[in-house]
């Protein structure tokens, strides 16, 4: 059985952003408080939300590959998708952002490569159909 | 079911509730009934029902956000382990 491999959010497109607008909304947010003006203060909560969720994104795999499933949590209060590899039907990339997983049962798994670098989704992508085509007999390819 | 993170976050949208209701009166028809949904959620969670239980909560606590989050994230608990019991379940099925 192959070690767990997964993935976190990386780079501006995944938390580097949202920290900077997190630290902007909490400076005009303690500006608020300061000048008492309460439309303006408010943003001093939402900042420290934007903070807090940033950095379980930062901390937490979004995509785990282990030995026998997938597992996705995108978000802190994002569902968790758990996917064996045995009912993986076919990996399909659209753009280097966008990934489907389909499964046996008809549904679209969408992996969420937009909150990775180019490269390591394609290297998820290759680690993924990699231990599908493991378990098993129809091989499925990435398309 | 129920666990400490969806008890505390219950408890924090109720006191944001009563706060609401002494300072603010009027306030409390649209705190209301978002206490009322999280509640409802909660008494379904303990008699059995998780999936539906769980998901009254996040909804009723939608209503609480920032603070609601705690709620949110302890049903969030709930409907994972559930995920994890029907993975078990179709990996038994193989």
């Amino acid at each position: 059985m192959s070690k767990d491999y997964f993935v976190k959010s990386q780079g501006m497109a995944g938390t580097g952003f949202k920290t900077g607008m997190a630290v902007v909304l909490i400076v005009l947010g303690s500006l608020g408080v300061f000048l008492q003006a309460g439309g303006v203060a408010a943003s001093l909560g939402l900042g420290i939300l934007m903070l807090f969720t940033t950095r379980w994104e930062k901390n937490n795999p979004i995509v785990r590959l282990h030995g026998d499933h997938l597992e996705l949590k995108p978000g802190m209060i994002a569902p968790r998708r758990l996917v064996l590899y045995r009912d993986v039907e076919g990996v399909k990339r659209v753009s280097d952002a966008r990934a489907f997983v389909t499964t046996a049962d008809a549904k679209r798994v969408h992996l969420p490569l937009a909150v990775l670098e180019p490269s390591a989704g394609s290297e998820l992508l290759q680690a993924l159909v990699k231990r599908v085509n493991e378990v098993r007999d129809k091989k499925v390819a990435l398309t | 079911m129920i666990n400490g993170k969806l008890m505390f976050g219950l408890l924090i949208n109720s006191a944001m509730t009563a706060f609401v209701a002494i300072e603010q009166p009027v306030l409390l028809y649209v705190m209301g009934p978002f206490l009322a949904l999280s509640l409802l959620g909660a008494a379904l969670l303990s008699l059995g029902h998780a999936r539906r239980g769980a998901q009254l909560v996040i909804a009723g606590s939608i209503g609480f956000i920032p603070a609601g989050l705690i709620a949110v994230l302890g049903a969030r608990d709930v409907l994972d382990s559930l995920a994890q019991q029907e993975l078990e379940a179709r990996r038994q099925r193989a």
